[in-house]
C-alpha cells in the first residue's frame, strides 16, 4: 500500500465520522425511545447505556458487515490503488450527502441503503472505464444484500408478533398487569434495549467506516480495531450530541409503547439485525425496529397503526439506491476527469 | 412543522395515538356540555334570566369546541391508518356522541325560546331527568375506557365482562331518565298551565331525552367493536 496523501486521509476520516454522526443521532436513537418513554431510564443513563453497548457491538462484531460493504461488492484488488481511494472517496461523499437531504426533509431514508448504493455506484463507474468489467462486481452479493432489505423488516415482524403473543399469554394470567409494566417488565425493557443498542453497532458501524477501511487497503483482510472504534466513537457523539432530540420526541410521541410492548419490539429487533450482522448484511436498523413495531401492532399491541408512513419507508427505499448509485458514480467520473 | 429539526424519525409517526383518546376527549365536551345544561335549567326555573342566558351561550361555545375535536379525529383517521376496531363503526360512535351535543345545544336554545314560570312541582323532576342523563353520559365515558382497555389489550376474558357491563350501565341509565321523562311529560300534560307552556316544556322534556337516547346509541356501537 502506498502512503496515503494526508488530505484524503483527514478528509476520509471526517466524512465517516459524519456519517458515524448521523448514524448515533437518528438510526441509534430511533431505538431508544421506548425507554425513555416507559422511564425505566433517564435520558442520561438511555445515553450512557446505548453509548456503551453500541460501541461493545460496534467494536467487536463490526467486521462482518464492513468486510461485505467495503470489499464484497466491488471488487477491489482489482482496481489502481488511486482509483480506489478516489473511489471510496466519492462513495462516502455521495451517501453523506444523500443521509444529509433526507435527514433535513426528515425522509426515512437508511443510511446502509445509502452506502451500498453508493459503493455500487464506483462500482459502476469502474466498469465505465473499462477498469473492471460489468461481471467482475459482485452481483450474487449485491442481490443477497436486496434480498436481506426486504427480509430484515418482515423477520422484526414477525418475531416481534410471536414474542408479544407470548407475551400477551403470560400477561393474562396476571391480575394486575399495570403492576406488572410499571415493575419487572419495566427492568427488561432496559436489557432488550441495550441487546438492540449491541446489535445495532454491530451492523451499523459499516456504514460509517467500510469505505475508508478499504481505503487503508483493509478490504477482504481483518478490520483493524482501532477504525471499528473509532465508528464507534462517532456513532456515540452523535446519540450524545444530536440523538437525544430523536430519543425525547419518540418517547413523547409514542406513549402507548409500554414496557410489555417495547421490550416485544426490541427483542425481535435486535435479534434480526444480530442475525443479518452474523451473516455480514448491512440491513436498515430503522426499518427493521419498525417491522418488529408493527409486528406487535398487528398481534393488537397498538389500536392504530399508520400505513401511511409505512408507504413513504418503502418510497424512500426505492429512490434512495439509484440517487445514491448516479450521485456516487457522478462524483467518482467527474473526480477522475478533473485528474484527481 | 415550522423549523426542521434535523432529525429522521420514522419511530415517531409510525404509532398512531389510541383513536379512543379522542372519543374520550370528545365526550369530555358532552359531559361538560350537560352539566352546564343542568346549571342553565336551574336558572331558568329559578327565573334568574341572566345568568340562564351566560350559561346558554356557554353551552353553544362548548358546542362549537367540539365540533372542533370531532372534525379533527374524522381528519387524522385516513384510509392509511390501519385501526383494531373498525373504522366505520368507530366514525358512527363518534356521530352518536357528537348527538349527544347536538341534543344538549338543541334543549338549551329550545328553553331560550319562551320564557315560562315552572310550578314548583316540575323543578324537581326536570333537574332529576337532567341528572339520570349526566349519569347515563358518565356510564357511556367509562364505557369508552373499558373498550379502549380490551380492544387494545384483548387480554383477560374477565375484561371482555367488565366491558359489556359498562354498557349495560348506560342501558340502565337511559331506561332510569326514560322513567322520569314519562312520569314527567304525564304531569306536564295534567298540569294547569296555557297549551304554549305545556307545547315548549314538553318539547324540552323531549329534548333532553334525546341525550340519553344518543348516549345509549354511542354504547351500543362500542359493543359492535369487540362483537365476536
Amino acid at each position: 500500500m502506498t502512503a496515503l496523501p494526508p488530505v484524503y486521509f483527514v478528509a476520509g476520516l471526517a466524512l465517516s465520522f459524519y456519517m458515524a454522526w448521523n448514524i448515533g443521532a437518528n438510526d441509534l436513537a430511533n431505538s431508544m425511545g421506548d425507554v425513555v418513554g416507559s422511564r425505566a431510564l433517564t435520558m442520561r443513563q438511555v445515553i450512557v447505556l446505548a453509548a456503551i453497548l453500541n460501541f461493545l457491538g460496534a467494536t467487536f462484531f463490526g467486521s462482518r458487515v464492513t468486510k461485505t460493504v467495503g470489499g464484497g461488492i466491488v471488487p477491489i484488488q482489482a482496481i489502481d490503488p488511486h482509483l480506489v481511494l478516489i473511489g471510496c472517496l466519492s462513495a462516502l461523499l455521495a451517501a453523506a450527502l444523500w443521509i444529509t437531504i433526507a435527514t433535513y426533509f426528515s425522509l426515512p431514508v437508511s443510511t446502509s441503503h445509502s452506502v451500498v448504493g453508493a459503493m455500487l455506484g464506483f462500482g459502476l463507474g469502474c466498469a465505465l472505464m473499462k477498469t473492471i468489467s460489468l461481471g467482475d462486481i459482485s452481483w450474487f452479493v449485491m442481490v443477497k444484500i436486496v434480498a436481506s432489505w426486504i427480509l430484515s423488516p418482515f423477520g422484526g415482524m414477525v418475531m416481534a408478533f410471536l414474542i408479544y403473543k407470548v407475551m400477551l399469554h403470560f400477561l393474562k394470567k396476571s391480575d394486575n398487569v399495570p403492576k406488572l409494566e410499571s415493575g419487572i417488565l419495566r427492568y427488561l425493557v432496559i436489557l432488550s434495549s441495550s441487546y438492540q443498542a449491541f446489535s445495532f453497532g454491530s451492523n451499523d458501524v459499516a456504514n460509517a467506516i467500510a469505505p475508508m477501511a478499504t481505503v487503508l487497503g483493509f478490504s477482504g483482510t481483518e478490520i483493524p480495531i482501532w477504525i471499528l472504534t473509532f465508528g464507534g466513537i462517532g456513532i456515540v457523539v452523535g446519540l450524545s450530541t444530536w440523538g437525544y432530540r430523536v430519543i425525547w420526541t419518540i418517547g413523547k410521541k409514542i406513549t402507548d409503547l409500554t414496557p410489555s410492548r417495547g421490550f416485544s419490539a426490541d427483542v425481535a429487533c435486535a435479534t434480526t439485525v444480530l442475525i443479518f450482522s452474523s451473516l455480514g448484511m448491512p440491513v436498515s436498523t430503522t426499518h427493521t425496529i419498525i417491522g418488529a413495531v408493527i409486528g406487535v401492532g398487528l398481534a393488537r399491541g397498538f389500536d392504530a397503526v399508520n400505513f401511511g408512513k409505512v408507504k413513504q419507508i418503502v418510497y424512500s427505499w426505492l429512490v434512495t439506491v439509484p440517487v445514491v448509485i448516479a450521485l456516487s458514480f457522478l462524483l467518482f467520473i467527474g473526480l477522475i476527469a478533473l485528474g484527481i | 412543522m415550522g423549523r426542521r429539526k434535523f432529525t429522521r424519525t420514522p419511530m415517531a409517526e409510525i404509532v398512531r395515538r389510541s383513536p379512543f383518546d379522542g372519543l374520550l376527549s370528545h365526550n369530555e365536551k358532552a359531559k361538560e356540555c350537560i352539566s352546564v345544561l343542568k346549571d342553565a335549567m336551574e336558572a331558568y326555573c329559578d327565573g334568574k334570566w341572566e345568568r340562564f342566558e351566560e350559561l346558554t351561550n356557554k353551552i353553544i361555545k362548548i358546542e362549537h369546541e367540539a365540533d372542533l375535536i370531532k372534525g379533527n379525529i374524522r381528519a387524522h383517521l385516513p384510509k392509511s391508518i390501519f385501526m383494531r376496531a373498525d373504522k366505520s363503526t368507530f366514525l358512527d360512535c363518534l356521530r352518536e356522541e357528537d348527538a349527544i351535543l347536538d341534543y344538549a345545544e338543541d334543549a338549551g336554545v329550545w328553553l331560550k325560546f319562551k320564557r315560562n314560570v315552572i310550578p314548583n312541582e316540575f323543578r324537581e323532576d326536570f333537574l332529576k331527568h337532567l341528572e339520570k342523563v349526566i349519569e347515563c353520559v358518565g356510564a357511556y365515558d367509562n364505557a369508552v375506557k373499558e373498550v379502549k382497555a380490551l380492544v387494545r389489550g384483548a387480554v383477560r376474558q374477565k375484561d371482555r365482562e367488565k366491558a359489556k357491563q359498562a354498557i349495560k350501565e348506560t342501558h340502565r341509565k337511559e331506561w332510569e331518565a326514560d322513567e322520569v321523562e314519562k312520569r314527567l311529560t304525564k304531569n306536564i300534560f295534567s298540569a294547569d298551565l296555557d297549551p304554549l307552556s305545556i307545547f315548549h316544556l314538553i318539547k324540552v322534556v323531549e329534548l333532553i331525552g334525546e341525550i340519553a337516547d344518543h348516549a345509549e346509541n354511542a354504547g351500543d356501537r362500542l359493543r359492535m367493536m369487540f362483537a365476536k
